[in-house]
């Protein structure tokens, strides 16, 4: 699939049209992955935003533990074709705030985060459309972490209630 | 009111006159009403900013054991911060339930007239979806913590 039609098709370009689109293709580039690879890692910088063009991404959140470093990964959630990931790229300071893997063989596309904000600062209808749709995701992969603690809480709780009886 | 809403999550870096065309916007609700500021599920009518006091986020939570789901606080939010952004997002329903813990008296912006002004003004719109992204984003961090926090082991190793 071109890049052209990824973007065009992913949740976060979908709608926008075809001059501003091929504006973000421009600063689009395709990258293909192995299995296992780390695209960035929680607390690094992210230089681009990225949309899934074929594979799946595993988005976790990484604490390392004292004094050994030993690295604890707790999966978030699951990302396929045409969901986007990275959307810290645009944000500041552009840190991660999830670890990204490649699950199987993965094709994604990388738009250049510095240059997706000088675009959305220089073209604010642009800027305003992805910001949105961005705002979406962002909350999205926040109630995917609440439900995640939600379940983990209620999980507990029937554990409190078989030990009682 | 505009100097309060300067120093907001909302509004910080805005200019005078950008912070002018969205004051008239914003109304201040008592501190009886807003005692439960909005419950979770209804329709996401208003945003708000809490002006002082502190303000839970609660989610109902039902253990396969019991009948009656139980309220769980995820964050609990205070002066100068924005709860309630379900109103600027699709399906436009509160997902959490928001209760002041102490006497609060809010700001809130309606979310059609506020949503409408930032339709109307693209440059406006970007910077408040950049503010409440920002926020949003600081949330999910804190909500990983809680996750982490919960968890306690790992799921899996490397």
């Amino acid at each position: 699939m071109a890049t052209y039609e990824t973007l065009a098709t992913s949740s976060l370009f979908f709608g926008l049209e075809r001059p501003q689109l091929e504006q973000i293709v421009a600063i689009s580039s395709v990258e293909k992955h192995a299995p296992g690879t780390s695209i960035f890692t929680q607390g690094s910088l992210v230089p681009n935003l990225y949309v899934v063009q074929e594979g799946t991404i595993k988005l976790s959140t990484d604490v390392h533990l004292w004094p050994k470093e030993t690295l604890l990964r707790t999966a978030v959630t699951n990302i396929g074709a045409g969901s986007a990931f990275g959307w810290s790229a645009v944000m500041d300071p552009p840190r991660a705030t999830l670890s990204a893997w490649t699950i199987p063989n993965t094709t994604l596309v990388a738009v250049d985060g510095a240059g997706l904000k000088r675009l959305m600062d220089a073209d604010c209808t642009i800027g305003y459309y992805v910001m949105k749709r961005l705002l979406y995701l962002v909350t999205s992969r926040l109630m995917a972490t609440r439900d995640a603690v939600t379940m983990e809480q209620s999980a507990e709780m029937s554990r409190q209630a078989l030990l009682s009886r | 009111m505009e100097p309060f809403l300067s120093q907001t999550e909302l509004l910080f870096g805005l200019s005078e006159q950008e912070i002018a065309a969205l004051a008239p916007l914003c109304h201040q609700i008592d501190a009886l009403e807003a005692a439960t500021v909005f419950p979770e599920g209804t329709p996401a009518t208003h945003l708000y900013v809490i002006t002082e006091g502190q303000v839970a986020l609660q989610k109902s939570v039902r253990a396969p054991h019991e009948v009656w789901p139980r309220r769980t606080t995820v964050a609990v939010c205070q002066s100068g911060e924005l709860i309630g952004w379900s109103a600027l997002i699709a399906p436009f329903q509160y997902t959490l339930s928001a209760l002041a813990w102490s006497p609060t008296t809010p700001f809130r912006f309606e979310s059609s007239r506020l949503y409408r002004t930032l339709e109307a003004q693209a440059e406006l719109g970007l910077k408040v979806m950049r503010s409440v992204s920002a926020g949003v984003s600081r949330r999910l961090k804190q909500t990983m913590d809680a996750l982490i926090n919960a968890r306690e082991l790992p799921i899996w190793q490397q």
